[in-house]
């Protein structure tokens, strides 16, 4: 069919008796003595068998790499380990566990249950059938979900193991298992604040869950805080008991180590299940301790003290006039309960002199005054691994009446997570350290100098004098040597006036005074007056006794040496009972 | 057919017989072991999800409020206040066995013993 396509050689007509003339294209050209048809066909057998041995070589060498060549060079390669038992932990968002290896937020292993409409045969026995084993699901949402045309569609989430079973053995075609997490808070109520919660596709919504949540779904390794449960248990009774002892509407604590700005523990009551659906708006949600912007009243005159010893223009033997009320251009500053009369240093903060503390900020300027306000950090956010961080408020224009308010604590708001660092850094020998809850953090090493050492110790020795003889009286806990400073700052209502009777008490202290290790903060929100506390509602009465109560608690659960003397009775009766054996 | 004929023969059909059989129950070994890997791995898989769900389990039932009313109920102790601590060199005993620690209680009743007559008393009785 093709031939003609082909071109052919003309054939040439020989004559008879001629020569027949062979010339290149001659097929007999290529035949020489060595290359016969048996010699060729001999070489391409040999072709074919070197080819297969070549193929063996390869199997047989591949054969030697794969089984024995491991185990002489190195004892571990990828390629054995493939084959070894593994174990993978099919739970892929970290746990959280406080410094002690107590769980805080875990991940359970569920199973979700999810259809496929389309292959479902008779969706209204289904239905019915599926709100007998799950009765919180409505037989007409589940009837809907089941007859809808879309090919994936979850019915329920977070199924027990027992309802599984119990839906395995209805036996209905269309329903499958997918494998979920869910994520589940053991300690339900107490770290609710700082762990924060997660949304149903295991995202973080608040606390660390949101903050750290990258670090919780890369890797599973557990991420360990500094929060410890036990202390954080016994401040939150503490400070519940205290909430309905005093009828106040809120309260929140914060304990922190001095030497590292480590948070052992933060509360701030009122608090929620994180287990439960949360509601975003609710009074439960909002973390008084870090994203409450309050003005700090007298807690401020420590770092009022603590600046003008530093700047070296007032020396604690200094005395101020604060026999009469100081009358500036837009403002008069009086004393609660003064003392009308000239007061050294160490009075003024023993009572709490508004006058005093305003006269001091006056003498060193304000200048220096806004200077160090901004290094012990009161006008940046907070640096703190969670989620919820408040701005602080801060003058604009910081004129004379500013300076003095701002001396005794009204005009400036910042958070209690913002006062007790920096109370920390005022006791610790003057280094601010950023408050941290992550136990391996790198923070407490970039700390810097906010104040000189010999200042830190006299403002120690201040505080100290501040509990044995002022108000903080209450607070004097046998043997742990308590120093601390109250404040009392009146609320503003709506329309932009201080309230006279609702106020905010805070007490901030430390322990052991000559070589502080904690610092905790305490502070509740609208503590009424009672028969007990003579009507007062001054920090004195209630966030005072409320700190004794939590110190004498946790400082043994800390470690914290109790250091007094035997008082002689108690000895005498100790040598007698030893020479009576 | 010469004998090396025949025996090359026999050589060539046995060989590969035998070395076919012996390739079978190697892969049926393997087989087997593959299939005891994956049981293995499966029951790893399943002990790691119970452990995990037992230690949830744990640290709920290690909820601080839990374990103060369990003793609450069942231990009769109260909290430790901080008179009741003390420093063990603070005391004054004298029955040290060890030199170093006796030593120290000495010094502590002569020390006290300067601020409490009836303590010299003691100590003087004692020596």
């Amino acid at each position: 069919m093709f031939g003609k396509y082909f071109s052919k050689k003309e054939e040439s007509f020989y004559l008879p008796g001629e020569e027949i003339k062979i010339g290149k294209s001659s097929s007999f050209m290529n035949y020489t003595c060595e290359k016969d048809p048996l010699s060729m066909c001999k070489n391409r057998v040999l072709f074919a068998v070197l080819s297969f041995l070549l193929v063996y070589a390869v199997i047989g060498i591949r054969l030697f790499e794969v089984c024995i060549a491991p185990n002489l060079h190195n004892p571990e390669h990828s390629e054995s380990r493939h084959l070894q038992a593994y174990a993978q932990n099919p739970i892929k968002r970290a746990d959280i566990l406080d410094r002690n290896g107590t769980i805080i937020a875990t991940s359970l292993p569920t199973v979700n249950l999810y259809a496929t409409p389309k292959k479902v045969l008779n969706p209204k026995k289904a239905a019915k059938e599926l709100v007998k084993v799950l009765p919180d699901l409505k037989y007409e949402s589940v009837l809907h979900k089941l007859t809808s045309r879309s090919s994936f569609v979850y019915l329920k989430r977070n199924l027990t193991p027992s309802q599984q079973y119990q839906i395995n053995y209805l036996g209905i075609p269309g329903l499958e298992f997918e494998n979920g997490e869910k994520r589940v808070y053991p300690h339900k109520n107490l770290f609710a604040h700082l762990v924060g919660s997660t949304n149903i596709d295991n995202e973080g919504i608040s606390g660390i869950e949101k903050a750290e949540n990258e670090r919780l779904t890369q890797s599973d390794i557990p991420l360990a805080l500094t929060i410890d449960a036990g202390v954080q248990d016994t401040i939150r009774e503490e400070l519940a008991a205290a909430i309905k002892k005093f009828d106040a509407i809120g309260a929140s604590a914060i304990l922190m180590d001095v030497k590292t700005g480590e948070v052992i523990s933060l509360v701030s009551l009122p608090d929620y299940d994180p287990n439960k659906p949360v509601n975003p708006a609710a009074r439960s949600m909002f973390n008084m301790a870090t994203k409450g912007v309050y003005e700090p009243g007298s807690v401020l005159k420590v770092f009022n003290a603590a600046m003008s010893l530093e700047s070296g223009k007032v020396k604690v033997a200094d005395k101020f006039d604060a026999t009469q009320p100081l009358k500036l251009k837009y403002n008069v500053i009086k004393d609660y309960r003064g003392e009308n009369r000239w007061l050294s240093v160490p009075e003024i903060m023993v009572y709490s002199s508004n006058i005093g503390s305003a006269r001091m900020a006056l003498k060193v300027g304000g200048k220096e005054q806004k200077q160090f306000m901004e290094k012990i950090g009161f006008f940046d956010e907070i640096n703190f691994e969670i989620a919820e961080k408040s701005k602080t408020l801060v003058p604009k224009r910081w004129g004379e009446g500013t300076i003095a308010t701002v001396a005794y604590g009204y005009g400036l708001a910042v958070t209690p997570m913002h006062l007790i660092t920096a109370f920390s850094s005022v006791v610790n020998g003057g280094i601010y350290h950023e408050p941290t809850i992550l136990k391996n953090s790198t923070k407490k090493d970039n700390g810097y100098r906010v104040i000189s050492y010999n200042t830190s110790k006299q403002m120690r020795d201040l505080l100290r004098l501040v509990v044995t003889n002022g108000s903080g009286k209450r607070a004097n806990v046998l043997g742990y040597e308590v120093a601390g400073k109250t404040g009392t700052a009146n609320k503003l209502s709506a329309n932009g006036k201080y309230v006279d009777k609702k106020v905010r008490t805070a007490f901030a202290a430390t322990f052991p005074a000559s070589n502080p290790k904690y610092a905790l903060m305490v502070m509740l929100d609208e503590p009424k007056g009672s028969k007990e506390t003579w009507g007062f509602v001054t920090s004195g009465w209630n966030t005072v006794p409320t700190t004794a109560k939590i110190i004498t608690a946790i400082a043994p659960q800390l470690n914290v040496k109790a250091n007094y003397d035997l008082d002689e009775k108690r000895r005498n009766r100790i040598i007698e009972a030893s020479y009576k054996r | 057919m010469t004998s090396t004929k025949t025996a090359s023969y026999i050589l060539l059909i046995t060989i590969p017989c035998l070395l076919g059989f012996g390739i079978l129950s190697m892969k049926n070994q393997v087989q087997g072991l593959e299939k005891q890997l994956v049981s293995i791995n499966k029951s790893i898989q399943d002990d790691i999800k119970s452990i995990h769900v037992l230690k949830a389990e744990w640290s709920h039932l290690n909820n601080p409020s839990r374990l103060r009313q369990l003793a609450a109920k069942h231990i009769s102790l109260n909290p430790v206040q901080a008179e009741q601590i003390i420093n063990y060199s603070a005391l004054p005993f004298e029955y040290e066995s060890d030199d170093s620690r006796r030593i120290i209680a000495q010094k502590n009743i002569s020390g006290y013993a300067e601020q409490n007559k009836g303590l010299k008393k003691l100590a003087k009785a004692q020596r």
